[in-house]
């Protein structure tokens, strides 16, 4: 007991899930994660799972409010062609947003750690983004990569999540967050993107529109769904760009001033496309 | 030629489809072993799959391929028997045609780097893209080397006749820190702590070892970057090579199914 204690915070107690618990780490799931667990997956992912139980979700609680949680599944992990592993996958880990940087994550991930300590998982796993994986996860849980050998394939149907991070860059511009950035600028760019229906940009002093024919670029960029997602991050470089130019990966089509016009205002394109795309 | 038909699943198709997965991808670690309970849940139960999202593609007497399609835009299984790119591209464009019905902006797929699905899927417009990643660690290092040691018994029994005794360094929060290894006589025992005294005391990083058992490093790379050490020295070799007979080998393939 005192070691469980120890991991808890000076104001809040971690604790295994009750079922009256049910609906407020459902919506605290859901708000966390509404992009694509939508509320409903929680009772289906936990409830209705055949290998469901309690005493693998930890609740971090303040003052009789669920202010964190952390989930396992217990599962039978396959690791070769020949053994299978009694193990667990921690799945959903999230903390409401005035609790972070408290401890409660790390409080949580310790407290199921204690919990079940007498049972000898040989293996825990989950999934995550490097980024998070680097600072939280391997430094509290020491994970590591393990022998990935999985590829994600994607295909774009339409344009829609270019076209809302459109709606949120233009109001951007109408606060004049980019000053007078885009005053002389007035350019048609058409992205043909293997696989998938054409986008086309025009930019002007007002913003951007998604909605105009194609046939009136300036610009055609011709690519696909990896090469974009390749110069859409942050570190995106210049050197990058020319390298995947050389490999025949991306080319532009058009007038040479327009290109330098496209070239200038890189920007407009670079925060439309980080955002999320597929 | 083979004459393919496909059809959406029926009652009774769980057998099939559990047999067909658990062949297809034998060779590869990284996922649950199918039972149709797990299944039912992961596949049929899955709140955004309805039975006419369910495809499944025979040759008249045996299934050759299915494919699960979320009205999310997940597909999330994707099994065909050999590689068949004929399968494969049925399965693709009927489960496309579905999913056009939803108002989703984009289809995810996953398959196995080595893959030979992965021709059939740029034919009908996927591209790779980058993912988040499956990472590992254990509560219990000796369970973890119990059951790779457990699984190759006879040719660790007739290398080698030593107790090795674990030290880690730098444990993460509730691990135990020591674990004994017992090779005497084609008997193998895992312990926690040193039962005995221990005739190789081996001391390494808990994450080395993590590192050795998943990501293959060499164990001898490690120790040359001084981040083993063995004792004593003479038993170096039998060290060493216990830890490097032990470690995984091949990859992992994990489906969105398992994932998600």
């Amino acid at each position: 007991m005192a070691r469980l204690l120890a991991v808890m915070g000076e104001s809040f107690i971690c604790r295994t899930l009750r079922e009256e618990d049910d609906e407020e780490v459902s919506g605290l799931i859901e708000s966390a994660f509404s992009s694509f667990l939508r509320g409903r997956f929680w009772d289906w992912k936990y409830l209705r799972n055949p290998g469901f139980d309690r005493s693998f979700v930890a609740v971090a609680e303040e003052n009789g409010k669920i202010v964190g949680c952390n989930h396992w599944l217990l599962r039978k992990l396959k690791v070769s062609d020949s053994v299978v592993i009694d193990g667990a996958m921690g799945t959903d880990i999230t903390v409401r947003p005035e609790y972070r940087k408290k401890g409660v994550g790390k409080a949580l991930m310790h407290f199921l750690r204690l919990q079940h300590e007498d049972r000898k998982l040989a293996l825990l796993y989950m999934f995550a983004a490097p980024e998070l994986q680097k600072h939280f996860h391997t430094p509290v849980g020491g994970y590591i990569p393990a022998p990935d050998g999985t590829a994600l394939y994607t295909k774009i149907l339409n344009w829609d999540k270019v076209k809302r991070n459109v709606t949120a860059f233009n109001e951007r511009v109408r606060l004049k967050e980019f000053g007078d950035r885009l005053t002389n600028v007035d350019l048609t760019v058409v992205f043909k993107v293997r696989g998938a229906p054409s986008l086309c940009l025009h930019v002007d002093g007002k913003g951007v529109d998604p909605d105009i024919p194609a046939q009136d670029s300036d610009v055609t960029v011709i690519s696909d769904v990896t090469t974009l997602g390749k110069i859409k991050g942050e570190d995106a470089a210049v050197w990058r760009l020319i390298r995947l130019l050389l490999a025949g990966r991306l080319k532009f089509r058009g007038g040479l001033r327009k290109m330098l016009v496209m070239y200038r205002n890189l920007w407009v394109f670079k925060e439309i496309l980080s955002g999320k795309i597929t | 030629m083979i004459r393919y038909s496909i059809r959406t699943f029926e009652d009774g198709d769980e057998k099939e489809i559990v047999e067909l997965f658990n062949e297809v991808f034998n060779s590869y670690g990284g996922f649950v072993p199918r039972t149709v309970e797990y299944w039912r849940w992961c596949c049929l139960k899955r709140p955004d799959v309805e039975r006419d999202g369910v495809f499944l593609v025979s040759d008249g007497q045996k299934l050759r391929g299915y494919l699960v399609a979320g009205s999310s835009g997940n597909i999330w299984e994707f099994c065909v028997s050999n590689d068949d790119e004929e399968v494969a591209r049925t399965l693709l464009c009927e489960a496309l045609k579905y999913l056009e019905k939803f108002a989703i902006s984009s289809v995810n797929v996953n398959v196995p780097l080595d893959s030979g699905l992965v021709e059939s899927l740029r034919e009908v417009g996927f591209s790779a893209i980058s993912a988040e990643r499956m990472f590992v660690t254990t509560l219990s290092p000796e369970a973890i080397v119990q059951v790779l040691a457990s699984s190759r018994k006879e040719r660790l029994a007739s290398r080698f006749d030593d107790e090795f005794g674990f030290r880690l360094r730098d444990v993460p929060y509730g691990v135990r820190k020591e674990f004994s290894v017992e090779i005497r006589s084609g008997a193998l025992k895992v312990s926690e702590g040193f039962s005995s005294k221990p005739s190789v005391v081996v001391e390494l990083g808990f994450m080395d070892l993590l590192s050795i058992l998943f990501e293959g490093s060499s164990a001898w790379r490690l120790f040359l970057a001084r981040k083993i050490s063995v004792r004593p020295f003479r038993k170096l070799g039998a060290a060493l090579s216990f830890l490097s007979a032990i470690r995984l080998r091949g990859l992992w393939f994990f489906p969105l199914s398992d994932y998600g």
